[in-house]
């Protein structure tokens, strides 16, 4: 771009409104038409206030259709103009990119510096941006047309919502021309203000479906935790009480069980608000929690009995994919081999994750490690601990008991500690 | 820039890339990055994108990506220009999901028909007049795209009715799914005047039979559209595998199914939201 443009002193470089000299133009020029320069003028400015209004309106009935877009084609119309752009900052903010062009397709996903392009320009210093006709070269976000779409006047128009500027409207009349005029440029900004605020509220609406079911999960998130834990909790404690205060021993047995299944209750209720509160939290990415969970429960048509799950520690810190991924495949190894070939009736799986590493630990009460069609899968779980800088140890749970059962660990190194 | 750049070239690129964002994708999820390079297109998966409840393997994304994949090819057919396709190049980048490069002296590889297709293909909807409804199944019968039979068809609608049921008792997986999907899914009148499902199988249950069961997908899908013909994908049959096995043994086929859709008289109506070009598209070195 930069020989075509050369420094500072480029015709479309300033952001002031040629407000005197343009309207002296006008009046020049159109003195021999039918309607006064006056009139003409307050034409114009009606057209803007309408198209004004009915934006609002258009935007939030068209549930369908792309905000940007019928922004654009308001534009187009209202302003006389053959080519309306709007250009949106790209994510390195360096950047504008060509996000709806009426009129000029061929510039669609096209990219411009911040620093070197109108509509960069205005998005930079939040003020409309005029190129006259009379400009020699055209701005360089206009100059990729083809040469029977070659654009005289342009405007570049700041599109600004509540955090600041959202992008600009570009908006280019033919070579033939007129310039724009001090009443455009005023009413092109009162209209893109009009526009953004019906922007953000049509925006608004289409998040609105997601937020409502995430606000159902954080309240019920919330109501668990505040009431049903609490009551629990209480109980436990008066049952305890209670039972310290039982003479007969088998009682006082059977009470102590029925706190210490309500303490398991209550832990698996806690896994539970976790696992809504992290949907609320990241809805977009799967918690390696969440993945584990659902392994799990692919494995319960496989088991005579849903695998005990425990699940502890700061899971959310294992953000290597790899990794997780690897984590995942192994619970889902050491599950198929209860369920296969252990013939478990019961498996416990706890996944826990320490400062350092992350360990998945899978007790059953199967028939244990001997048999040799087994040998291939712990292959592939030694593998995965080895690549991951951990272990995995696989030996029996109960030794010398009728079901001695399997009890296999398998770590992990947390990357970036 | 140090090495001279043919604009021409970048232009159809630019125009393939958009092109591929204009895609249709399994419940309009968009799951995709366009890659904009010196010589050529690449399509990366946007896994923020995917439906982690009803499509945990991906399946869907990567169907998705294929009908993107084939609007890169329309694109640059239809300007002219020879074309090296890769699927999944890169061993250790599974979310690079194909390049595509220009090869200056090669045919293109679709024929000419293309230019019209790609017309299709970046509006988004057709606006054509209904000429020959029904004859699209014709066109998708045999290959890899089955048109369900007459008598079969209650059999598979029930299979999609189950499916539904499932994802509306499922709350995260309901929540993936705007409740304008789901009845688009079902059955309606107006769908019931043309033989209208398909199912799009493959041999291959695995990311590649993914993607080129979404190209082909969309290369009957716009097909389609010049006839005056939409198709729907309706996820939720094929998201869940018994239903998938269920639906194998119907149609008596050794492939996997891939997506079942609808087909329905073209409605003309406004373009469909998309995502912003700014998170889909990146002019990379």
């Amino acid at each position: 771009m930069a020989e075509v443009f050369p420094g500072e002193s480029s015709a479309w470089n300033y952001h002031t409104p040629p407000a005197e000299s343009a309207t002296h133009a006008i009046e020049a020029r159109e003195a021999p038409a039918l309607r006064s320069p006056d009139q003409k003028l307050s034409l114009r400015r009606e057209q803007w206030l309408s198209a004004a209004t009915t934006i609002t309106r258009d935007l939030l009935v068209d549930a369908g259709a792309d905000s940007l877009q019928v922004i654009a084609r308001t534009v187009r119309d209202v302003a006389g103009a053959r080519f309306v752009t709007v250009a949106l900052p790209t994510h390195d903010g360096r950047h504008v990119m060509i996000e709806v062009a009426v009129g000029a397709e061929e510039l669609l996903g096209t990219t411009y510096s911040v620093d070197d392009s109108l509509a960069g320009c205005a998005i930079r210093t939040g003020q409309a941006v005029v190129h006259r006709a009379a400009d020699t070269e055209a701005p360089p976000e206009w100059d990729q047309l083809p040469i029977t779409q070659r654009v005289g006047a342009v405007i570049a128009v700041p599109l600004l919502g509540p955090d600041g500027v959202r992008g600009a409207l570009g908006i280019a009349r033919p070579a033939e021309g007129d310039d724009f005029v001090a009443v455009d440029i005023e009413m092109a900004m009162m209209f893109a203000n009009h526009a953004s605020v019906a922007l953000e509220l049509a925006d608004g609406r289409e998040q609105r479906y997601r937020v409502e079911i995430l606000e159902d999960r954080a309240r019920l998130a919330g109501d668990l935790h505040d009431h049903v834990i609490q009551r629990l909790f209480a109980a436990a404690l008066r049952l305890e009480m209670a039972g310290d205060d039982i003479a007969d021993d088998d009682a006082s047995d059977e009470v102590s069980s029925v706190v210490t299944s309500i303490r398991d209750t209550i832990g698996q209720l806690r896994n539970t608000i976790t696992g809504l509160r992290s949907q609320t939290v990241a809805t977009n990415t799967t918690t390696l929690r969440r993945r584990v969970e659902r392994v799990t429960d692919e494995f319960a048509v496989l088991l005579p009995h849903h695998a005990r799950l425990r699940i502890d520690g700061p899971l959310e810190r294992v953000t290597d994919r790899m990794l997780a991924d690897d984590v995942v495949a192994v619970v889902r190894e050491m599950l198929s081999n209860a369920g296969r070939h252990a013939f478990a009736s019961q498996v416990d799986l706890a996944v826990v994750a320490g400062d350092e590493t992350i360990t998945v630990v899978v007790v059953d009460d199967g028939v244990g490690v001997g048999s040799p069609e087994r040998r291939s899968g712990l292959d592939s779980l030694t593998r995965r601990a080895d690549r991951n800088g951990g272990t995995f140890i696989v030996d029996t749970a109960r030794p010398g008991t009728e079901r001695p059962g399997t009890r296999a660990v398998w770590t992990g190194r947390i990357v970036g500690t | 820039m140090t090495t001279a750049v043919d604009p021409g070239l970048q232009r159809a690129l630019r125009r393939a890339a958009v092109a591929a964002t204009r895609a249709p994708s399994v419940l309009d999820t968009q799951p995709w990055r366009m890659v904009v390079r010196r010589e050529s297109v690449e399509i990366h998966a946007d896994r923020s994108h995917q439906l982690r409840h009803l499509d945990p393997d991906g399946r869907s994304l990567i169907f998705s990506c294929g009908s993107a994949l084939t609007n890169v090819l329309l694109s640059l057919s239809a300007d002219g220009l020879g074309t090296h396709i890769t699927r999944f190049p890169e061993f250790n980048r599974p979310d690079l999901i194909a390049a595509v490069h220009i090869v200056p002296d090669d045919q293109p590889v679709l024929d000419p028909l293309s230019a019209a297709l790609r017309v299709a293909a970046v509006d988004g909807v057709c606006t054509t007049p209904a000429r020959s409804i029904g004859a699209p199944m014709a066109v998708v019968e045999g290959g890899a795209v089955l048109a369900v039979p007459p008598r079969l068809r209650e059999i598979v609608e029930c299979i999609v009715r189950e499916s539904i049921d499932r994802v509306r008792a499922d709350p995260s997986a309901h929540a993936e799914i705007r409740p304008a999907w789901l009845s688009a899914a079902m059955p309606t009148q107006q769908a019931a005047a043309i033989p209208s499902l398909g199912v799009v199988v493959d041999d291959r249950d695995a990311r590649e039979g993914w993607l080129r069961a979404g190209e082909r997908y969309q290369l009957m899908a716009l097909d389609c559209a010049l006839r005056g013909v939409s198709t729907i994908p309706v996820l939720p049959a094929t998201a869940f595998p018994d239903l998938r096995t269920a639906l194998r043994n119907v149609l008596g086929t050794t492939e996997t199914p891939q997506l079942v859709f609808r087909a329905v008289a073209a409605l003309p109506g406004p373009p469909r939201r998309r995502r912003r070009l700014v998170d889909t598209l990146v002019e990379g070195a």
